[in-house]
């Protein structure tokens, strides 16, 4: 793994069955709309050695025409929504700061749990994303130390501050501690 | 009382056994190459997902879960 600087990482891994799940999915979305990849799969990503069913991604409100373009291809591409087979209801969902999932049809695991962005973290992050690079594929993340943040300060699971630990040990080349404090600290602002 | 403290106290160890995990699989990332640990990270995470193929649950039952809204039947 190469650390490159806070907004570059290169990978040099082999690709297991939930890589292939993400890269297939971020092929198409990635034409309609920018996005980013949050949360636990960023964890597995960077090695932690654990499964999950969900991987979270966050894109800007888009037009109901986008999303429906989007929502063809995926269909085309062997996907299908756990909420919904209408586009309107999935849209309603999205408008409504609730999730849509999509996995390949017929299965419910592994799903990409999409959002819409709602908050200043979630527009600073598709603005300025750390790129992860796959060999010849990439994808988008929003700052390790926001996501370390988050996990510590308002998760705080056992999963997600095993997930915050393994980021921190792996990433402290080039992580910067005084912006997870910072962002510790605005979280808690942000909940008060 | 007696039985409160061990049921805390074993989850205590439980806790930081699995931090130790977390801290000893990051050191062999960290000193290895990317394809000597992601070759083993891919045995667990494909073997999973394997598993995951045999979950009955309609995406209702699924949603239903996760507290989240279904509009299918």
């Amino acid at each position: 793994m190469q650390l490159i600087n806070r907004n570059m990482i290169i990978l040099n891994k082999e690709i297991n069955e939930l890589d292939k799940f993400v890269l297939e999915f971020v092929d198409i979305i990635k034409k309609y709309t920018n996005y980013i990849i949050i949360s636990g799969y960023v964890a597995i990503l960077l090695g932690r050695t654990r499964g999950t069913d969900d991987i979270d991604m966050i894109i800007p409100i888009i037009s109901f025409e986008s999303f429906s373009l989007l929502y063809k291809e995926l269909l085309e591409k062997g996907f299908w929504s756990l909420n919904s087979s209408k586009a309107t209801d999935l849209y309603e969902l999205l408008l409504h700061r609730s999730s849509v999932r999509f996995a390949m049809e017929p299965l419910i695991s592994p799903n990409m749990e999409i959002k819409f962005s709602k908050n200043m973290y979630d527009q600073i992050s598709l603005k300025s994303p750390v790129i992860i690079k796959l060999g010849e594929y990439e994808l988008k993340t929003s700052q390790l130390e926001l996501q370390i943040a988050y996990k510590e300060e308002v998760l705080k699971s056992n999963k997600d501050m095993e997930d915050a630990k393994h980021i921190r040990l792996i990433g402290k080349q080039i992580l910067d501690e005084s912006l997870i404090r910072q962002y510790k600290q605005q979280l808690r602002d942000f909940d008060g | 009382m007696a039985k409160t403290n061990t049921i805390v106290q074993l989850k205590q160890e439980n806790d930081n056994e699995r931090m130790w995990y977390v801290e000893y699989w990051a050191n062999y990332v960290n000193s290895h190459t990317d394809k000597e640990w992601s070759s083993q990270q891919k045995v667990i995470i494909n073997s999973q997902l394997q598993n995951a193929k045999h979950y009955r649950l309609t995406p209702k039952e699924y949603l239903s879960i996760k507290g989240e809204k279904c509009f299918r039947d």
